[in-house]
């Protein structure tokens, strides 16, 4: 049973489409990126997927619940990272593990002690006086102390330097990622997720233009580096893009055969940001 | 429970400087202020005499005269009755018991004044920010990741700022009467014992407590009102919450000649805001100040008329905190 189903899902502020029938199915095990330019909707469809936003249209369906009319609920089994900054500034670390304790029923505190131990986070300092770093830490060592079944981050990382970027990947995968749970990330910083992620939906103006898992991905799309005299002869294969590079022209193909095309140069799988750039211009 | 407490608590801490630190301070600059009230009497090098106007049967009426030499300092303004009491330069040995704690009554009644107004503006400044701080600084995200229902969060709330936030008030009322009537109990003449007898503290207490749960059911118009509005707008709550009742107010006078809002809203206000102001009603609204006026209130139809309205803002404050998110 997929965890989230949502088809068709539409919602406008005034005259701006944010959502235009968009679709994502996401089975339990999997960690999906939903990837987007700015504006593109995305956080708009994890919004309705947390039960912030009442929809226009579709339909939307989290654990068996509809997220909008059963929020409470659905908060029991979902934990949610958003960019930097969310906690409550005004709040002692440990006046909020004493809240999150009170009014959270799948939340382990000695878990989240656990990890925080790890950090430098003093549980007696108030959270505006936490560096960016430690806000995240904290959150994510929150986020996961919660016995969920989908994990939503939302440029969990914007603004954090490296090292705390990789730290925070790694614990994400090392301390929550199990078979039967899902993790939904969105970011700009696609070259961070794409060798974690196992399923990608590409999201263009409120639609879902592409989804499919990374092994689907690898089948079905190809690239091929090319110099300059056979280039005329690749675009008659009706490549989905082009790009000059320092190594030559690479060429994009959907459902191409590789074993064909292999002869005119160098074939690999596209990246995501290569692929994303490909299918919207496609379209 | 557990919830409920956790919910509450998360206020509390939210509301800490306003609730918990303000009275304090109102405290201590009152402890200040006697002070210098007391020097200054010192100085002044007089007795301060208190008086009573008798009716036709000899019975102390509400009028107070106080004199300093040959000065009258005040007269009929109890307000600064508590400044004659703290200064403990009179003599009540020759008050009999009626006169004294009729005295003492004026002057706690004065004491909580200033307590109460401080109390009543950081509600309506918290419950102002209440669901609009949280949409501005994005933390609504957070919260709303809680399992916890908007019904919850928006009752949490109110729950909080009327009837939990006011126990330190209450605290520091009671706190600041034990004080000036230890002045007096170290500085005036006439027995400590006929002092702290007639001084009325544990009426006080259950005056205060009783005072502040029907004060919430009086004002649940005006709390529900400004959460209303918190929860409603995206910027400047404040002036929204002041303009949006002037304006049908000021239509029903112009236009049928009657005040009913008007004095709905001044009377509500009133009370809310100055339990103990018994004298500043002038609209033949009588405020209840001793646990008999209050139940009184409790029988009014001006209450019942005014929870329902409050009711009804409630509600509407918990759909829009449903549907509203950061700014």
């Amino acid at each position: 049973m997929s965890l989230i189903q949502a088809s068709g899902l539409s919602k406008s502020y005034g005259d701006t489409q944010a959502l235009n029938g968009f679709d994502l199915n996401v089975e339990p095990g999997r960690i999906v990126g939903l990837i987007g330019p700015n504006g593109s909707g995305k956080t708009t469809a994890l919004k309705s997927i947390l039960g912030l936003l009442r929809l226009d249209g579709g339909t939307l369906d989290v654990l068996g619940l509809n997220p909008y009319r059963q929020r409470k609920e659905l908060m029991t089994r979902t934990a949610y990272i958003a960019d930097v900054g969310i906690l409550p500034r005004w709040m002692r670390v440990d006046h909020l593990l004493d809240f999150i304790e009170g009014v959270h029923a799948s939340f382990n505190r000695s878990v989240a002690e656990a990890a925080l131990e790890k950090t430098d986070i003093n549980f007696s300092k108030k959270i505006h006086v936490l560096s960016k770093g430690m806000n995240v830490q904290l959150h994510l060592a929150i986020a996961l102390a919660i016995d969920a079944e989908i994990l939503v981050l939302d440029e969990p990382t914007l603004g954090l330097d490296i090292l705390y970027r990789q730290r925070f990947y790694d614990s994400v995968l090392n301390d929550y990622y199990q078979e039967d749970r899902s993790i939904l990330i969105t970011t700009h910083e696609v070259r961070e997720i794409e060798h974690i992620l196992t399923d990608v939906v590409f999201i263009h103006r409120g639609k879902t233009c592409l989804a499919l898992t990374m092994d689907e991905l690898a089948e079905q799309f190809c690239k091929l580096t090319v110099g300059q005299e056979s280039e005329p002869q690749i675009r008659k294969l009706a490549p989905i893009a082009e790009r000059k590079t320092l190594q030559g022209t690479e060429f994009v193909f959907r459902g191409a055969d590789r074993d064909a095309l292999a002869h005119f140069g160098e074939i690999a799988t596209p990246n995501l940001v290569d692929l994303f750039i490909a299918v919207i211009g496609e379209q | 429970m557990v919830v409920a407490v956790s919910l509450i608590k998360r206020e509390w801490f939210e509301h800490k400087t306003g609730f918990g630190w303000a009275p304090i301070g109102v405290l201590g600059m009152l402890v200040v202020i006697t002070a210098w009230a007391l020097m200054f009497a010192n100085s002044a090098g007089g007795v301060i005499q208190v008086s009573f106007d008798r009716d036709s049967a000899g019975n102390v009426t509400d009028e107070i005269n106080l004199s300093l030499g040959e000065y009258d300092v005040v007269s009929g303004d109890e307000v600064l009755v508590f400044q004659a009491l703290l200064s403990g330069l009179f003599d009540y040995t020759d008050w009999s018991d009626e006169e004294l704690s009729a005295s003492i009554d004026k002057a706690r009644t004065s004491v909580a004044l200033p307590f109460q107004l401080v109390y009543f503006l950081v509600a309506i400044f918290a419950l102002l920010g209440s669901l609009h701080e949280d949409r501005r600084d994005r933390t609504v995200l957070f919260w709303k990741s809680m399992p916890v229902s908007d019904s919850e969060t928006v009752l949490a709330k109110l729950v909080h700022i009327a009837w939990v936030a006011p126990m330190v008030t209450i605290v520091a009322i009671l706190l600041a009467e034990i004080f000036l009537l230890l002045i007096v109990s170290v500085v005036g003449e006439g027995g400590i014992w006929k002092l702290w007898s007639n001084s009325g503290l544990v009426m006080e207490l259950l005056e205060l407590t009783f005072g502040y749960a029907i004060q919430g059911l009086w004002a649940l118009p005006i709390y529900g009102w400004l959460l209303l509005v918190s929860a409603a707008v995206n910027r400047v709550p404040f002036v929204w919450a002041v303009l949006v009742p002037i304006v049908p107010a000021v239509l029903e006078t112009v236009l049928f000649s009657s005040s009913i809002l008007r004095e709905g809203i001044t009377n509500h206000l009133r009370f809310a805001a100055l339990p103990s102001a018994a004298s500043f009603s002038n609209s033949g609204f009588e405020p209840a100040v001793h646990v008999g006026g209050q139940l009184e209130l409790l029988a009014t139809l001006d209450l019942w008329i005014g929870v329902a309205i409050g009711t009804g803002f409630v509600a509407a404050a918990i759909v829009l905190r449903h549907r509203n998110n950061e700014i």
